[in-house]
């Protein structure tokens, strides 16, 4: 009676951890591809990888058929990375599957999710040098470029953007090439349809927007010949919002600092030539950070989540109308201030 | 009538915090975000504030109330009578029993949809009801001691929740004082519920040494939860947008980082809650019927064991719980007041 009562049990070595997974778009339909790892009973051998692939439109039963295609128990709570094909994301949005993720309390919710150009299954199904399996060599190629280049994105913070209605959701892009994942920048979403997409170098400038980084390079050119680096930039956004009785005003100070590590035919020893540095730098920055807003309002998405900001401000405030008819035109005042600490090692 | 407690069975006047803290916090405090936020909105923590200083008055009345009488059953008694008053006695087995009823279907509700799919539900309500039961007969001390135990080593386990730097939005707790000062009352009446439980002082009173000298710690324990409530609703306001947060049932368990093992471990936590509700129910029995203390406690392991069996869905424990509600924030905001009043009422007359 004691073994009927108690629940189901399972031995590490029958389970098929499915660790990776991939939703693709494929003649209308949505197809599923999942990675799993399996731990051999042997000592001293690796864990093997081995890819499922279904095809299912509606996706409650995906796990089910997921099990169908495989004789070991397939386990989903170890799930760490998510990725989206480009095409599912534009055509039916990507939110039925965020929501089926979210109501299994059995999956580990802190995941990794991306979107990718080609289809996930071409991108799951390599195997990739140096790294085990492949959903290790995701979230490690996710957390890193998030620490150097990436808006910090993850299911959380997609949840959140896509609840609020002052905010869009964005999530990293990704591209397969020959035998390993480029970063390509970050894709832009209108609730969870994908609208378009924002290159690396601009992710860049984007992020120093909203988040506060610590990690970064940058590089500007004065002219042909000239030009100037700068790496391990923190950067900190802090933005004001007031309300009189004109409107709303926005105005954001972006302060970055951080060491010069390439001078191309400048001579840095001169305090005043730093100085002018700073004020091209801080310029360039403005002049792209304005061009970013510009782009978003043109598409009217708001992945900076300057509704949101204004709604924590104002009381009483109408973000759904506002989005609408004042965000397209909004003037966002942005103000950046760069400081090069030194010069490096040399003179 | 009433048998006088006797010294070796009554606890030091500090436990009286540890009767109202277990009480206090026990499962509503997985769903508590999310029903906060469906009036009050991010503003529900000043609802949490105002509802712990109403409950605090409460408490106030009832020491005044209980340091001229002695348990609830011997006020009522006095102040309607006999035969009415042991007839109203029979609302409070009423009433304590629905308290452990309430906690441990939601409690069974959350093991079953997180940990055990696929055990079925009696099996659950037997195990927590066998403990339940176990723990009460061992007396009253024994169910102070677990309670001491469950404040010092459970509810610290409550901090070991995903706080991710960059993905808190303090600013989600902004503009203060955003909501109409209608939906800020519904919001504290909901509170009122995850504050009830520290009725059990009206049974509990003549088992506490100098009793009166109690009351300091009954507000102690009070402040303490309202505390752990603050904390339990500002993290989830501020990790979770507040429409998302709507659609969470228990944000509680998902944000804590060791929802598996914390769930389990709450238990021994709501073991005393539940054990301190048993007690009194069936304390209430025998003081009112004069039958042992030990048949009346099976009778209510009973009934409320089989009425657990009866709710199953999650439309039948929300009905419930809104029931318990409910008829918490009357009978504590209503009917106590009345008491007190008709009680200072009697003293006064017979002292002329």
């Amino acid at each position: 009676m004691v073994t009927g009562c108690s629940p189901q049990s399972h031995y590490i070595e029958d389970i098929q951890y499915l660790q990776a997974m991939g939703f693709d778009y494929i003649d209308g339909e949505v197809q599923a591809n999942g990675t799993t790892t399996i731990f051999m009973p042997v000592a001293e051998s690796l864990p093997q990888s081995e890819t499922i692939n279904v095809s299912r439109e509606d996706l409650e039963d995906l796990y089910s058929h997921m099990q169908a295609e495989s004789s070991r128990y397939v386990d989903t709570s170890r799930s760490r990375v998510h990725l989206f094909h480009q095409d599912l994301a534009a055509n039916e949005g990507i939110f039925g599957v965020i929501d089926t993720i979210q109501r299994n309390p059995m999956i580990n919710q802190n995941l990794k999710i991306a979107m990718t150009r080609g289809p996930t299954k071409d991108i799951l199904n390599e195997e990739y040098p140096f790294h085990l399996t492949v959903h290790e060599y995701l979230v490690e190629l996710i957390e890193l470029n998030q620490a150097e280049q990436l808006p910090i994105v993850d299911f959380q913070d997609f949840l959140y953007q896509y609840y609020a209605e002052g905010a869009d959701p964005f999530l990293p892009l990704l591209e397969k090439a020959q035998n390993r994942v480029d970063v390509v920048g970050i894709a832009l979403f209108k609730e969870d349809k994908y609208i378009e997409e924002l290159s690396l170098d601009k992710t860049h400038v984007f992020r120093k927007l909203i988040d506060e980084t610590e990690e970064g390079t940058i590089n500007i050119d004065i002219d042909e010949s000239r030009g100037f680096a700068l790496h391990h930039l923190s950067s900190s956004p802090d933005w004001t919002i007031k309300q009189d009785a004109d409107g709303i005003y926005v105005k954001v100070n972006v302060n970055i600092q951080g060491p010069l590590r390439e001078a191309r035919n400048i001579n840095v020893s001169k305090p005043a030539t730093i100085q002018q540095l700073e004020e091209l730098a801080a310029r360039d920055f403005e002049k792209q950070m304005e061009e970013i807003v510009h782009f978003f309002q043109e598409n009217e998405i708001d992945p900076i989540g300057i509704g949101e900001r204004i709604g924590q401000k104002v009381r009483n405030f109408d973000i759904k109308r506002w989005e609408k008819e004042e965000y397209p035109n909004l003037n966002v005042d942005i103000n950046v201030n760069f400081t090069i600490e030194n010069t490096g090692a040399v003179v | 009538m009433h048998p006088e407690a006797k010294v070796t069975k009554q606890v030091s006047p500090f436990f009286a915090f540890f009767i109202v803290t277990v009480m206090q916090v026990g499962v509503g405090i997985f769903t508590l975000p999310r029903t906060m936020i469906v009036d009050a909105g991010h503003d529900g923590w000043i609802a949490i504030v105002f509802s712990a200083v109403l409950v605090s008055i409460i408490i106030r009345i009832i020491y005044a109330m209980l340091n001229k009488g002695d348990t609830i059953i011997t006020i009522q008694n006095k102040v309607f009578g006999k035969t009415l008053g042991s007839f109203i006695s029979l609302f409070w087995v009423f009433y304590y029993s629905l308290f452990v009823l309430i906690t441990l279907v939601a409690y069974v509700e959350i093991l079953n949809v997180w940990i055990f799919p696929e055990v079925s539900l009696w099996v659950l309500y037997l195990i927590c009801m066998l403990l339940a039961y176990n723990y009460t007969t061992s007396g009253f001390r024994a169910i102070i001691g677990g309670s001491l135990l469950a404040v010092l080593f459970v509810l610290p386990f409550l901090f070991f929740s995903h706080l991710p730097q960059g993905q808190l939005h303090f600013g989600s707790l902004f503009p203060i004082f955003d909501h109409s000062l209608h939906e800020m009352w519904l919001s504290t009446k909901t509170m009122t519920f995850q504050f009830l439980g520290f009725e059990i002082l009206l049974m509990a009173y003549p088992f506490i040494k100098q009793a009166p000298r109690s009351h300091k710690w009954a507000q102690i324990g009070l402040v303490f939860s309202m505390i752990i409530y603050l904390i339990a609703f500002i993290l989830p306001v501020i990790y979770f947008h507040e429409r998302h947060l709507l659609t969470i049932i228990w944000p509680t368990l998902t944000l804590w980082k060791m929802e598996y093992i914390g769930m389990s471990i709450w238990l021994l936590v709501l073991l005393p809650n539940m054990a301190f509700g048993l007690w009194s129910a069936s304390r209430v029995v025998k003081q009112t019927f004069n039958l042992s203390q030990r048949h009346s406690l099976r009778g209510v392991t009973l009934v409320i064991f089989g009425c657990a069996l009866l709710f199953t869905t999650r439309i039948e424990i929300q009905s419930l719980s809104a029931f318990t509600n409910r008829l918490g924030f009357y009978t504590i905001f209503i009917y106590i007041p009345i008491l007190f009043l008709l009680q200072a009422l009697i003293i006064k007359r017979r002292r002329l």
